[in-house]
């Protein structure tokens, strides 16, 4: 799936936003294959502690990732507004756990910058860049970087 | 190649290598007593080898297999004799061609240089005897069917062919095929449009004969004659789905002559390259043909005395190879009287669809079982609600035929494995300088697929290992009193719902002191510890790792793949190994396999709010037991259970599930789901991978085998530390395969069901002890436990305990 290519044009691309702890995310719409509704997730032992664990999606086995952990954001407890965003990865899918998907949103590329500038508890690689929409700053996660890393460590550990 | 040339790549691949195998087994009984009818089936799988792979244009293929079949020409005229090197020269070039056939599947084409083979056939060919090593076949002059009549003519043999098949309702359709004047692969093509024929009819002649076709040696047309059960225009419909025929002219043949009784024409225009569905099909009369072949077999005398076997190509084929190749061989499978096909090939991978479409089915049957006994429950009564039982129960055991039905598309003979293995023991017999007989026994016996596929590599070690190290050289066994050829056998067999393979050789046997003292030798074991053994375990000390009992490493079993990964990939596939063996008689290894991989029952159970399921073919037996009847031993438990001490292993602790359960999930749990789990423990700090070696504390368990583990018993009988079970009955599960077995806590049992393990994915990888997955009734996931792997973790991590304890 060429996420760039297909819902961007040259001046602006498409996002779906979403909310973890106090910032807003975004991950081009194309690399999204659904949103769902927290549902029970079972967890897998001697996984890593970002793991939550496996959900049935119609039948299939998806792994979900809890994405707070992933990015070393406190811990929270879910609550109704908790989504889990289905991304397509390798030759299936992975879930993504988020406090809330706030919907699509147009972000003008020149708005984009490289993330580097950013702080906090946040791994700045993580991020593709960060943009603005309106009065709010989007962070563009880079998903390839999240899921990959985590594979990585996965194969070290096995 | 050419892009239309691919579509038929798949297909010649196919064949080829049904031809490659069927010479590879003909050679070994070559080897053993070359027969006439022996010989004769060699020349026609050489030859069908020939001709396609010239077909698809893979000179050096067809080069080889000329060599070859021209070897076999003068075997079976008696100008030749089987000799050793003319069999090495033949196995040489069998190689050559299976690297050339793997090689043009995995890249479309092969660059392999085959001259070294062929001009080795053709040495042996040389130090013939008779005329002259030309190695051109003799040519096919005096062949009556390529007489250079425009018309093709059936021979008497042909003609008895063709009455034996009207005889059997076929007709007798005579057909010109023109090719297009620039057409530039004209050989190519004519193949191809007898390929298209030979699925539909047998070709009973054709005009210029196959090796001029092959060659080129023709204009722009080919005639065909072909006795067939369809109409005209299904055979013409099929040679026009060739490309760049330009027209086909088909027409009856009158059996006793050569003139065609009724003409019907139909050309393409030449600009049309792709022909065949949009073609319109021209032709008046439809069912007249047909009826006129029926007229023709009511007055056609049927040539009884000619059995099928022998018509139109092998009773012909006497001296001259230039009458058969891939449509006359594939012919004389389908042929006179040509009857329909009644298989046809399917694609692994639909079957593999199938197979996971059914999978969800069952699912959800029994989701849908479920539904209703609830709905049952809290509105019975409903006559609707009954009528729905009734549909749920119907679909219920639909999906069990189904799924059944299935299992059986795709099972296979287990030959398609053991095809493999005399041409490897032969080899290695010869390698080794020993003499050895290969019996297999039962190569019908049917496996599923996803077995087939992966039992291949661990009998492979198993058969090297009876070879190398159980059959002894000609020589010691003699002054054994053995025969001077061993015997390993391989058989399979069914055995309730598993099949049993047993690789039994007649060798030295495995002497349980020579073992014992190389697992000392090798620090597996102490020498107390060894001496504890007894002999059955001092066996199975050969699946230990790092365990050899030859004293040089061979280039035969050597291989960098001991018994202990043979062992472990067998169980993955939750295969059971057993060995018995005695000292100078002999040695048996029993493998029990499970039917299929992919759908397995499974004991459900819980643990901490999680189910998990055991594959119920690893499950011994399942108990109740008071809390007092586990005995810690420092930090590992142990129960008494019938004479036996099991290390009990408790899979919350094992699967560190309270770790593995952090505020944020257990809340979210709360959230929607209530408190199902049990907190009768305080949450241990979030586990990591780094720090998972630590967690020895619950795997430092012993086991039966492990001879420390009564003595240890002995030391600390109730020792501190049982409080987490104390006024508690324990539910366990022991599981295990062979004399490895051990005790599982869980919480309850849940009963027992169908699960279709679904792998978890790349994403996730290998977690130690867990198979895959599978969704219940209720939609929820349970994770499937790897018992084999679990307990060779458990073990494992008490060897490192029992290390650092030393």
């Amino acid at each position: 799936m060429s996420a760039t290519t297909t819902e961007s044009t040259n001046l602006e691309q498409q996002l779906v936003a979403f909310r973890l702890a106090t910032e807003l995310y975004g991950v081009g719409i194309g690399q999204i294959q659904e949103i769902i509704r927290l549902q029970e997730i079972t967890p897998l032992p001697r996984s890593e502690a970002d793991m939550a664990g496996v959900i049935n999606l119609r039948g299939k086995i998806v792994p979900v990732l809890d994405l707070r952990k992933r990015l070393n954001l406190p811990e929270a407890d879910p609550t109704r507004a908790t989504r889990i965003i289905v991304v397509a990865h390798g030759d299936g899918c992975v879930g993504l756990i988020v406090d809330d998907v706030t919907g699509v949103l147009r972000l003008p590329k020149d708005t984009v910058e490289p993330a580097d500038r950013m702080a906090g508890g946040l791994e700045a690689e993580a991020l593709l860049g960060v943009g603005k929409s309106g009065e709010n700053l989007v962070l563009l996660l880079d998903l390839e970087h999240v899921l990959r890393g985590k594979s990585a460590t996965l194969e070290e550990a096995a | 190649m050419n892009d239309d040339m691919s579509e038929f790549l798949g297909v010649f691949l196919d064949e080829a290598l049904e031809q490659i195998a069927l010479l590879e087994q003909a050679f070994l009984r070559l080897e053993q007593e070359p027969t006439a009818e022996l010989l004769q089936e060699i020349f026609r799988a050489a030859h069908t080898l020939k001709g396609s792979s010239r077909a698809m244009g893979f000179v050096s293929m067809g080069e080889l297999t000329h060599a070859m079949e021209d070897v076999f020409d003068r075997l079976r005229h008696d100008e030749l004799t089987v000799s050793p090197e003319l069999m090495e020269a033949l196995f040489g070039g069998l190689d050559a061609l299976k690297a050339m056939h793997d090689e043009v599947a995995a890249q479309g084409m092969t660059a392999l240089d085959t001259a070294a083979q062929t001009a080795r056939l053709r040495a042996v060919l040389k130090g013939a005897p008779s005329p002259a090593g030309e190695a051109v076949p003799p040519a096919p002059a005096s062949d009556p069917v390529s007489a250079p009549t425009s018309m093709v003519t059936l021979t008497a043999t042909q003609l008895a062919a063709a009455q034996d098949a009207l005889g059997a309702g076929c007709s007798l359709y005579q057909l010109k095929i023109v090719f297009a004047a620039d057409c530039v692969m004209k050989s190519v093509r004519a193949v191809m449009a007898l390929q298209m024929l030979a699925p539909i009819s047998s070709v009973l002649a054709l005009y210029p004969d196959e090796e001029a076709i092959e060659n080129e040696e023709f204009e722009s047309e080919i005639e065909v004659i072909v006795a067939t059960e369809k109409d005209m225009e299904t055979v013409r419909a099929a040679v026009l789905r060739t490309n760049e025929v330009r027209a086909v002219h088909i027409s009856e043949h009158a059996e006793n002559g050569r003139l065609p009784r009724r003409q019907n024409t139909q050309a393409l225009p030449e600009t049309i390259t792709q022909p065949p569905a949009t073609q319109p099909i021209v032709s008046e009369k439809k069912t007249t043909p047909r009826e006129e072949g029926l007229e023709k077999t009511k007055t056609t005398p049927v040539v009884s005395e000619i059995s099928p076997s022998n018509v139109a190509v092998s009773a012909q084929s006497g001296g001259h190879s230039g009458q058969e190749g891939p449509t006359a061989a594939s012919a004389s499978r389908t042929s006179p009287p040509p009857v329909q096909s009644h298989t046809v090939r399917v694609d692994v991978a639909r079957l593999d669809c199938l197979l996971n479409l059914v999978g969800e089915l069952v699912i959800d049957r029994t989701r849908m079982a479920q539904l209703c006994s609830q709905l049952e429950a809290e509105a019975g009564g409903l006559s609707l609600l009954e009528t729905l039982s009734e549909t749920a129960g119907h679909i219920g055991r639909i999906t069990d035929e189904l799924q059944n039905e299935i299992m059986k598309a795709r099972m296979l003979p287990v030959d398609n494995v053991f095809s493999r293995f005399p041409r490897m023991i032969r080899d290695l017999a010869q390698k080794l300088g020993k003499e050895i007989q290969f019996v297999v026994e039962g190569k019908e016996t049917e496996l599923d697929r996803s077995v087939i596929e992966v039992i291949g590599d661990p009998l492979i070690h198993m058969l090297r290992n009876s070879v190398d190290h159980g059959i002894e050289l000609p020589e010691a066994r003699e002054q054994a009193g053995k025969p001077r050829q061993g015997t390993v056998s391989l058989r399979a067999r069914h055995q309730d719902n598993h099949i049993v393979i047993e690789i039994e050789d007649d060798g030295k046997g495995l002497d349980p002191e020579k073992l014992r003292a190389n697992a000392v030798n090798k620090g597996i074991l102490t020498q107390e510890a060894a001496a504890r053994l007894t002999d059955r375990e001092a066996i199975h000390l050969i699946f230990a790792s790092g365990f050899s009992t030859a004293q040089v490493v061979s280039d035969v079993s050597g291989r960098g793949v001991g018994m202990d990964i043979v062992r472990s990939n067998l169980e993955k596939l939750g295969a059971l190994i057993e060995i018995e063996s005695k000292v100078g008689v002999g040695t048996t290894f029993t493998v029990k396999l499970p039917l299929t991989l992919a759908i397995v029952r499974g004991l459900l159970v819980v643990v901490r709010g999680c189910v998990y399921a055991l594959p119920l073919n690893s499950v011994v037996e399942t108990l109740l037991v008071e809390a007092d009847a586990v005995h810690s031993v420092g930090q590992s438990e142990l129960v008494h259970q019938r004479d036996q001490t099991l290390s009990l292993v408790r899979l919350s602790d094992f699967f560190a599930l309270e770790a593995n359960t952090t505020p944020a999930e257990r809340t979210l749990e709360k959230a929607r789901h209530q408190e199902r789990r049990d907190r009768t423990k305080p949450p241990a700090s979030p586990r990591t991978a780094a720090n998972r070696a630590r967690k020895t504390d619950v795997l430092e368990v012993d086991i039966s085998a492990n001879p420390d583990a009564g003595n240890s018993l002995a030391r600390e009988p109730h020792a501190a530390g049982v409080e987490t079970i104390a006024n508690k009955r324990l539910t366990l599960v022991i599981v295990g395969l062979g004399n490895r077995q051990i005790a599982l806590a869980v919480d309850s049992l849940l009963g027992e069901q169908e699960v279709v393990i679904k792998p978890l994915g790349g994403f996730v990888g290998e977690i130690r002890g867990i198979a895959g997955a599978t969704i219940l009734g209720d939609g929820r996931v349970a994770l499937i436990v790897d018992v084999p792997d679990l307990v060779t973790a458990v073990l494992e991590e008490k060897g490192k305990a029992h290390a650092a304890g030393r």
